[in-house]
């Protein structure tokens, strides 16, 4: 449980938190609050560590695991070194968004300090009681779900091969694992990265994936504080009444405690919508980054996201506002932006082969 | 006076856009509830639950608004919202991120809707935006509105969530009681134990894994998987329909002395789409159950294949079937009739001498058509030992076929032995297949019993269900078949 507690922490908080700060130091124009910039960086955090594994994994194939977790960390590094000014910026946004914070709640009269304190305490306590439920229960069954078991059982293969290969010859691992689908790594990845920072006893235990498990929570999570944040800007009772909205489907339920990649992926994708509002609507580069960024992570994720990110440049292109060079131009850099965030995979899938079967189905 | 006029008319056009959802989420939850008794054909079929045509489409290419029970109730709002957006005077000319929005989100559901129909994970995507674009939209409808037609417009959709999660209830304490309290949780920790423990698993002892990625992930030990390049030959002869006894001999052959598979890994449900194929009769004939635990199933290879084993010295034949034969008194002239309820007829399927079939012509009103027959030790011309089959295994060899909707618990295969007191245990196997299946079922004959019955339990729903058999063999053997 603490080794599964630290990779959270590492991962999912601080590799999050360090992206969120170099993202605030970028946004100079200040496109959206610093909040919902570091609701969207949580989620950052995971999906990058794929990509930069993905990446050392095939380019600089064959290393031992030790290196791939310093080549993480050595990138990480380098953002925690620009981001410094960044967190400087978030203290006192904090520090000043707090004070607002005080005052106002020194404002209120006791009736509106009730039901405020009502309020947040209710979310407060669902939100508490799910993470015991989920950490006491669901967390501790293994795998068994068929779709989560290929993932995981590609994330092993990387692990143990200690490389992505691209080829069109379809050889099984060395386990005799053999799959013919369209998984794309990025979710795989975070089984590869999870195993590397487990010693090899723990890689033969069976909460060796804990932190792999806990992805469909997390970022099921973060598409419900994405979905609060919006609606609680119209209203607080109308984000209250999200709630039950989005549990009346018994399939975000499951989602939420099934492991699966579908909260993971659906986060990226909704988030890459935001960002082609304040792209459409700003106009500006920071905005156009983040839209590239999410919709390749999109792409990294599922194939269904390479659909949005292409759909997202076809938006961008048909109602960014500007003469026909501009939208040419913004569509190009968008283009580049969803390729380096993981839009390559398919480009090599389509170039070399995939060892899975490029949109190869085989109906059973 | 105008004033509780416009109240008057907004009470009649909220009450009238209260009646029509009303009576449209009452229409969909009849289509979208309504269970067929006939089985889905295709495995997408069922796992879509777009089994008739109109599910198919509420289900299936309009799953992203009409899907209630998985992706709930007011997602179906978006089309009139969106549709009052785009043209009511009252809004103001769309923006272009608004317009952007809005293809981005037409282009997915087009492209869900034709691509991933079948798939609810798919349809799901498109679920928190499409349900808080419905919020937005219906906010901004309201929003010159008075705060009571506000709050009560919202208590009406938070109403219709709640009825939509107590409408599935059972669906969510499945869930709750398999992930969340963990009450039953759905994982073999049996079958993963006994593969990752048995030493008779090994390299030259694999197991064949019919899309098991279970077995890779959770156990330590090498597999072959059903379309990795080395067994694909297989797989292609399981998927082809039910073949000869020369068939299966080969492919015995070629998973126990090229792949060095002893093994069988699959999952009920693939079992259930592979009815009509070689891989039931193959595990039927030459597999023996090891282990069945949640929906996974394991088999293992017979030591050898089953007619070489039938015709071994150990095993000892009673005849009761004379293929050469024309008539059912002298194909099978042992056949007994045990009980019955309505008039059944047994006769001889036309061009196929030694093919018995049984179907029910009469009936009294209301009562259920059932019909027990089959074979008694020492009954009818059926001359056994007793001395000689006590404590040995009595082992029932059928071919059969059964009319579709007949596969389910009230047709079966069994053995049974009396105790003088009345008592009885028996062995029984369901008829699996509308196809012609070999089933067999076997019996330790306790000592001291007073009977044995080898019987057929066919109940058909009306005179057009069918039962024929066929190559009927009852062995007696020192071990199980």
């Amino acid at each position: 449980m603490i080794a599964f507690l630290v990779k959270l922490a590492l991962t999912n908080v601080l590799f999050s938190l360090v992206i969120g700060a170099a993202l605030v130091r970028l946004n100079k124009h200040r496109i959206g609050s610093t909040g919902e910039l570091i609701l969207y960086s949580l989620g950052l955090g995971p999906v990058l560590t794929a990509l930069v594994l993905y990446y050392l994994l095939l380019f600089i194939p064959g290393q031992a695991h030790l290196f791939y977790i310093i080549g993480v960390l050595l990138v990480y590094g380098l953002i925690f070194i620009f981001s410094i000014k960044g967190f400087h910026i978030l203290a006192v946004r904090m520090k000043e968004w707090m004070k607002s914070a005080a005052g106002k709640w020194k404002e209120f009269n006791s009736r509106e300090k009730f039901k405020r304190a009502i309020y947040w305490g209710f979310l407060l306590v669902l939100l508490g009681s799910f993470l015991v439920v989920y950490v006491g229960g669901t967390l501790q069954t293994p795998i068994e779900h068929h779709d989560a078991l290929i993932y995981g059982n590609l994330g092993k293969m990387y692990y143990q091969q200690k490389q992505v290969t691209y080829s069109k010859v379809m050889k099984p691992a060395k386990n005799g694992f053999y799959f013919q689908g369209s998984q794309k790594p990025s979710f795989s990845l975070l089984l590869t990265w999870e195993m590397m920072l487990n010693n090899e006893q723990t890689n033969q235990k069976p909460y060796f994936d804990m932190y792999f498990r806990s992805i469909s929570g997390y970022f099921g999570l973060l598409i419900i504080g994405v979905y609060f944040y919006w609606l609680y800007k119209k209203n607080k009772y109308l984000a209250l009444l999200g709630l039950p909205v989005l549990f009346s489907g018994y399939r975000f339920f499951a989602m939420m405690v099934n492991y699966h990649l579908d909260a993971y992926r659906i986060f990226f994708l909704l988030v890459s919508w935001i960002w082609l509002v304040y792209t459409l609507k700003q106009k500006d580069n920071f905005s156009l980054l983040l839209l590239g960024v999410f919709s390749g992570f999109a792409a990294f994720t599922h194939l269904i996201g390479l659909a949005v990110a292409l759909f997202n440049g076809l938006a961008l292109f048909i109602f960014y506002e500007g003469d026909l060079k501009v939208r040419i131009f913004k569509t190009a850099a968008l283009a580049l932006l969803i390729i380096v965030s993981g839009n390559i995979h398919y480009l090599l899938e389509v170039l070399f082969g995939s060892v899975s079967g490029y949109i190869s189905y085989i109906s059973y | 006076m105008t004033g509780i006029v416009k109240n008057k008319k907004h009470i009649i056009i909220g009450l009238a856009v209260v009646i029509v959802s009303v009576l449209v989420l009452q229409s969909v939850y009849t289509i979208i509830d309504e269970k067929r008794p006939g089985e889905a054909d295709t495995q997408r079929e069922y796992l879509g639950n777009i089994e008739t045509p109109v599910k198919k489409w509420l289900n299936g290419h309009f799953g992203v608004f009409f899907k209630f029970k998985q992706l709930g109730n007011i997602n179906w709002l978006a089309i009139p919202l969106l549709i009052w957006f785009l043209v009511s005077r009252r809004t103001k000319k769309p923006e272009r991120w608004q317009m952007a929005l809005i293809f981005i989100w037409l282009m997915m559901v087009v492209l869900i809707g034709i691509k991933g129909y079948d798939n609810v994970r798919y349809q799901l995507t498109l679920f928190p935006f499409t349900s808080a674009m419905v919020l937005f939209l219906l906010w901004q409808l309201l929003e010159d509105k008075n705060k009571i037609l506000k709050i009560l417009s919202f208590s009406l959709v938070a109403l219709a969530c709640l009825f939509n999660i107590y409408h599935y209830i059972d669906t969510y304490k499945f869930a709750w009681d398999l992930r969340v309290s963990v009450k039953d949780p759905h994982f073999p920790f049996q079958l993963v134990n006994f593969l990752e423990s048995n030493q008779e698993v090994n390299y030259r002892s694999k197991v064949l894994t019919i899309n098991q990625p279970l077995y890779y992930y959770h156990i330590s030990k090498k597999g072959v998987d059903y379309v990795s390049s080395h067994a694909i030959g297989v797989w292609v002869e399981f998927k082809k329909k039910a073949g000869s006894v020369a068939d299966r001999n080969k492919l015995y052959r070629f998973l126990r002395k090229r792949l060095k598979v002893n093994y069988i890994l699959l999952s009920a449900f693939h079992k259930r789409f592979h009815r009509s194929t070689l891989l039931e009769e193959f595990l039927h004939c030459e597999c023996k159950p090891v282990l069945k635990e949640k929906s996974w199933l394991l088999y293992r290879l017979r030591k050898r294949p089953l007619e070489e084993q039938l015709k071994s010295s150990a095993f000892r034949e009673i005849k009761v079937w004379d293929e050469s034969r024309s008539t059912v008194q002298t194909i099978a002239p042992s056949l007994l009739r045990f009980h019955r309820s309505g008039i059944f007829k047994f006769e001889v399927g036309k061009g196929k001498k030694n093919t018995i079939i049984v179907r029910n012509i009469r009936i009294k009103k209301g009562a259920k058509r059932r019909i027990h027959f089959g074979f008694q030790f020492n009954r009818k011309g059926l001359r056994v030992d007793a001395g000689e089959y006590e404590g040995k295994y009595v082992n029932f060899v059928v071919r059969a076929a059964i009319s579709p909707r007949l596969v389910n618990r009230d047709n079966r295969i069994s053995i049974a032995d009396y105790n003088k007191d009345g008592t009885h245990k028996a062995s029984k196997t369901y008829f699996t297949s509308p196809h012609w299946r070999t089933y067999i079922v076997s019996k330790k004959v306790r000592p001291g019993n007073s009977r044995v019955i080898l019987v057929f339990r066919f109940c058909p729903l009306s005179p057009r269900d069918r039962l024929k058999i066929k190559n009927v063999k009852i062995v007696i053997s020192p071990e199980p078949l």
